[in-house]
């Protein structure tokens, strides 16, 4: 009798339920955390992505069934899109699109720079990846963490933790993955070149420009309207100046608490049974062809824009048409001076820099149009 | 697949293009606007509210 007791009690615990899948995955868990904490990639992100990842390997641990704690964040958070658009709140109440207005022009850097996005569409199909998986995939080239898991809910949504971590690990990566592509793209001549101060944008500009965004964006493409619509009227809080309260709790509580929601219920979905297979690593290789040609699209266009302005613009501000704001533009910052280094890009890069958080969501926008029926 | 595939390809990436030129050119009707109105009329600040 005894015995059996034991014997019932020790089937309750997850030690004779553990796998090596499990153990894998803890590891790569305490990977992430490592990386968060060692080496400063994402920690906001990474350190719940991680946690979550270790936690949800537990064996019949009660986490992520029907009506447990942290399926009801994916569920409730995730499935209904509801964290990606607050996010962009958020963002929206930390940008500044100053550098944007003064500078228009580079609106076309943040387009050119989803170049990443459409080769990595066509490599994933390649790889045998459906339409709307291959979209999802590709959307990593777009850098921009919210915009992957919004597009991907919508249309391959058991494929989500996997794209959220690749677009999350590149968007930390910048550093590591856009110098060595800027530096072969462009001549030493170019990165030396100088752009002229960016004029001072009044107030006025500041408030109109959320409106005037809106109309244009989401008449053209009404699919990204919850994304665009809440970053925009996030800035709206932070250049209006009379809702302090509602602009600090967006930037601050609000982000934090959904930035939590979303590490956990990222985490959540690479469960080792769905995580151990060969598609990861497609995903990550493709993830990693999308990063690089949006930088290249983003160099290019500058290179080919400079054979028609009178005032150049330095090619290097192009690689910032990625999203990941704000380190792209550091990136552009970082490697003009290391070849000259009385030469200042940064605020000249967040103009592609947020430019192109507004081309991925349009290009997430065009492929939920085309491919959600 | 790959014609759809192509189709999406294209039709997305001139509407993220279309899209952000013009918004660019939105922007810069939008400065020169705002720049005009407040020639015309420039705003008052705050401490000249006091000093009557």
């Amino acid at each position: 009798m005894k015995f059996e007791l034991f014997h019932e009690l020790l089937f309750k615990t997850g030690i004779v339920h553990l796998t090596v899948g499990h153990v894998v995955m803890w590891l790569i868990g305490f990977l992430f955390i490592f990386l968060a904490i060692k080496k400063d990639f994402e920690p906001l992100l990474l350190v719940p992505i991680g946690f979550s990842i270790f936690l949800i390997n537990m064996p019949i641990a009660p986490l992520t069934g029907p009506g447990e704690i942290i399926r009801l964040f994916f569920q409730y958070g995730l499935e209904t899109e509801i964290i990606p658009c607050l996010i962009f709140l958020g963002i929206g109440a930390l940008t500044d699109f100053g550098p944007m207005i003064a500078n228009p022009k580079t609106l076309l850097l943040g387009a050119s720079a989803q170049l990443g996005v459409y080769v990595a569409f066509f490599g994933a199909i390649a790889f045998g990846f459906t339409i709307t998986e291959a979209a999802s995939i590709g959307i990593i080239g777009g850098a921009d963490g919210p915009t992957t898991i919004y597009l991907s809910s919508a249309l391959a949504p058991h494929m989500i933790g996997m794209v959220a971590v690749a677009a999350y690990s590149y968007m930390s990566m910048v550093p590591l993955i856009q110098p060595p592509i800027m530096k072969l793209l462009t001549t030493e001549k170019e990165r030396k070149i100088r752009m002229k101060q960016l004029r001072p944008v009044s107030r006025l500009e500041k408030i109109i420009y959320p409106i005037v965004a809106t109309i244009v964006i989401v008449l053209l493409t009404p699919a990204a309207a919850p994304l665009m619509g809440l970053f925009m009227i996030g800035n709206l809080f932070r250049e209006c100046g009379v809702v302090e309260r509602l602009l600090k709790t967006s930037q601050n509580e609000l982000l934090n608490i959904v930035t939590i929601i979303l590490g956990l219920a990222v985490g959540s979905t690479m469960k080792a049974d769905v995580f151990l297979k060969p598609q990861p690593i497609f995903i990550f290789f493709l993830g990693l062809v999308a990063f690089a040609f949006s930088t290249v699209g983003g160099i290019l266009l500058a290179k080919i824009m400079n054979l028609f302005l009178k005032e150049k613009i330095n090619p290097l501000i192009g690689s910032a048409g990625v999203s990941a704001v704000p380190m792209a533009a550091r990136v552009s910052q970082r490697v003009g001076q290391e070849a000259d280094p009385k030469n200042h890009l940064l605020m000249h890069a967040m103009g592609p820099n947020v430019a192109g958080v507004i081309g991925t969501a349009v290009a997430a926008g065009m492929f939920l149009s085309l491919l959600k029926h | 697949m790959w014609i759809e595939a192509t189709e999406v390809a294209i039709i997305g990436f001139t509407v993220v293009f279309l899209t952000l030129a013009i918004l660019a050119v939105s922007v810069k009707v939008m400065s020169f606007s705002c720049r005009l109105y407040l020639k015309k009329y420039p705003l008052q600040k705050k401490e000249d509210k006091y000093e009557v």
